[in-house]
């Protein structure tokens, strides 16, 4: 901050010949709006592209011992496990040619992953190094598939009491909900036209910020929302983005934050931003995306105003409020980090 | 000595700034009321991004930064109207273009015969080519007919036999989907004292390599005096081989049409 306040200052007097002294370089640009203010680091990953190259960078979630986990479809590596600077501890992975979704479950004081892959059609449930527990095939006791083909899952989500509800983002639209062993209970969501239909069901979280009242947030891509149902799967409310593509919800602390893949309005051109809201899902703050402005209680369309990212895919806050940026299809680029300016 | 200090600021400053990438800005959101009007458009502009401005033309030039700052709706009254748009300021690189072309209604049309287009994108009803309706730039919009064939004809019959100079037709491109406007449009009228049709306007199209998105592309074909007729043949001729700078070069084309105004 002192640098650049120092530059522009400067550059008032004898360095105004300077054509852009106050250029927002991506080195040190400030993102976002209100009490959710970020500095972006661009360069965070220190993994060498020649030996752990990425591909789609789709997820990322932080474990217990505070490493950054990041998942991609690039299968020398699917998993890459992160320190806080960036610095690569480890990898594994070669099998999951699909993987999209990661979510992380503390099991009885142990970390285990769940990894979405599109491609195989199946959910995988593993150790925290990458050891297989379960794998969940398509659910054809649903009565809704008659092949693996048509479920492509995409985001999965563990209730505190252990029951695994899996996203069919990409397939069918379903949300099913199975018991920690892997038992079917239950779906609910599909598309269709309806306020409890979804389109392009995304992502799904599990919200406890309301201790009395917790409750599942799925996305609904195409809709430009996030709803709300029970852990039974009733709908409970929609909460509207317009113009916002969100990724899955991640709760950390009082506030949502979602990765938005792109502008309604600019589909197929790089035009993603970060959106962020409270516990009143009002949206305080959108890194790269347009300030958020209510009229009677209705958000305006959102979209992006600057292009520090192309395609974000999903946003991870570790335990010191740094977000992690997963973009997908970006020229291959590692995940960027955010820092909260305090 | 300050001075001196300055100067070797100032040159530190300019190595950073070869060194480093400058960020772009996004485009401007843009709202409209309807592509197609009767008596005026309202188009709004937003961009809430503290320290830029949004600029714009309705001269058919690209915006610069020397151009008008955009402040409140424009009101849109001219026939064939293209606004294009950008944002610029905070030290950012300026975005890239956003422009969309606005249509007045012509002179009364009675009925219009199209070739039978493709069975998905059979437009909206009889009227689809003259209802005031569509210009929005994507396939998925059920105003657009659609042809993968080599020549489409349309004829329009007129509400009285008048006298009228210029023809315009709305064209989806979509390179992505192989939407492409025709490679030439030509237009006859009748000629009721030969009872033929004779030569109106021609037109040769060149696909635009550096815009990719989907855009519609309305083209105004025009004589130099006015004629007197009641009828007009528009024939359409398709790129049958596409450029080698488009991927999967020389397949067939898609040709969509939403509109057609006679002035």
């Amino acid at each position: 901050m002192e640098r650049r306040s120092f530059i522009r200052n400067s550059s008032l007097g004898t360095l105004g010949f300077l054509s852009q002294p106050s250029f927002p370089f991506l080195e040190d640009p400030l993102l976002g709006h209100n009490n959710k203010r970020y500095r972006l680091d661009t360069k965070w990953s220190k993994a060498d592209v020649a030996t752990n190259p990425v591909n789609d960078c789709h997820e990322m979630v932080q474990d217990s011992k505070g490493r950054i986990i990041l998942l991609t479809n690039e299968v020398k590596n699917n998993v890459i496990i992160y320190d806080k600077a960036g610095k690569l501890l480890t990898t594994w992975g070669h099998e999951y040619p699909g993987a999209h979704g990661l979510t992380l479950h503390n099991e009885n004081g142990t970390d285990v992953l769940f990894i979405c892959d599109n491609s195989r059609h199946q959910v995988i449930k593993t150790t925290i190094d990458g050891r297989v527990l379960l794998v969940l095939d398509y659910p054809k006791e649903t009565g809704q598939y008659s092949k693996a083909a048509e479920y492509v899952p995409t985001e999965t989500a563990i209730a505190p009491n252990g029951d695994i509800y899996v996203a069919d983002g990409y397939g069918k639209d379903f949300i099913i909900q199975y018991d920690s062993s892997g038992r079917y209970i239950n779906h609910f969501g599909g598309k269709g036209s309806e306020a409890k239909h979804l389109a392009n069901a995304h992502g799904i979280c599990i919200d406890q910020r309301d201790p009395l009242h917790p409750c599942l947030i799925v996305t609904s891509r195409q809709q430009n929302a996030f709803k709300r149902f029970t852990f039974s799967g009733v709908y409970i409310d929609t909460i509207p983005l317009p113009g916002a593509w969100v990724c899955r919800p991640v709760i950390k602390g009082d506030y949502l934050y979602a990765a938005v893949l792109q502008t309604n309005t600019q589909q197929g051109k790089q035009s993603g931003f970060v959106t962020i809201l409270d516990k009143n899902f009002t949206v305080v703050s959108n890194l790269g995306g347009s300030q958020p402005q209510y009229v009677d209680h209705k958000l305006d369309e959102m979209y992006q105003t600057v292009k520090y990212f192309q395609y974000p895919h999903d946003v991870c806050v570790d335990d010191e409020e740094n977000l992690y940026v997963a973009q997908w299809n970006s020229g291959k680029v590692y995940p960027y980090k955010l820092s909260p300016i305090i | 000595m300050r001075t001196l200090v300055n100067i070797f600021l100032a040159l530190a400053l300019c190595q950073n700034c070869l060194g480093q990438t400058p960020v772009q800005l996004a485009p401007p959101l843009l709202k409209s009321s309807a592509v197609f009007f009767k008596q005026a458009a309202m188009v709004e502009l937003k961009f809430a991004e503290p320290g830029t401005h949004i600029y714009y033309t309705l001269n058919g030039q690209p915006p610069t930064e020397n151009d008008k700052i955009y402040k409140r709706p424009i009101k849109i009254k001219k026939s064939l109207t293209t606004l294009q748009a950008i944002t610029a300021g905070a030290g950012f690189l300026p975005s890239e273009i956003v422009s969309v072309s606005f249509v007045k209604d012509g002179l009364e049309i009675q009925s219009e015969q199209h070739s039978n287009p493709n069975e998905k994108y059979q437009g909206n009803g009889s009227n689809t080519l003259f209802d005031n309706e569509g210009g929005v730039a994507s396939m998925k919009s059920t105003n657009w007919i659609g042809y993968q064939q080599d020549t489409v004809e349309i004829t329009v019959g007129m509400k009285t036999f008048q006298q009228l100079n210029s023809v315009l037709i709305n064209f989806l491109q979509d390179y992505k989907s192989w939407v492409f406007p025709p490679q030439i449009i030509s237009v006859e009228y009748y000629n009721q004292s030969n009872q033929t049709f004779e030569f109106f306007s021609e037109k040769k199209i060149e696909l635009n390599k550096s815009n990719s998105a989907p855009e519609c592309r309305p083209m105004l074909l025009t004589t130099e005096n006015k004629i007197a007729t009641d009828r007009l043949k528009i024939k359409l001729y398709g790129f049958t081989s596409l450029p080698d700078w488009l991927a999967g070069k020389r397949r067939h084309g898609w040709i969509f049409v939403d509109e057609i105004k006679v002035y």
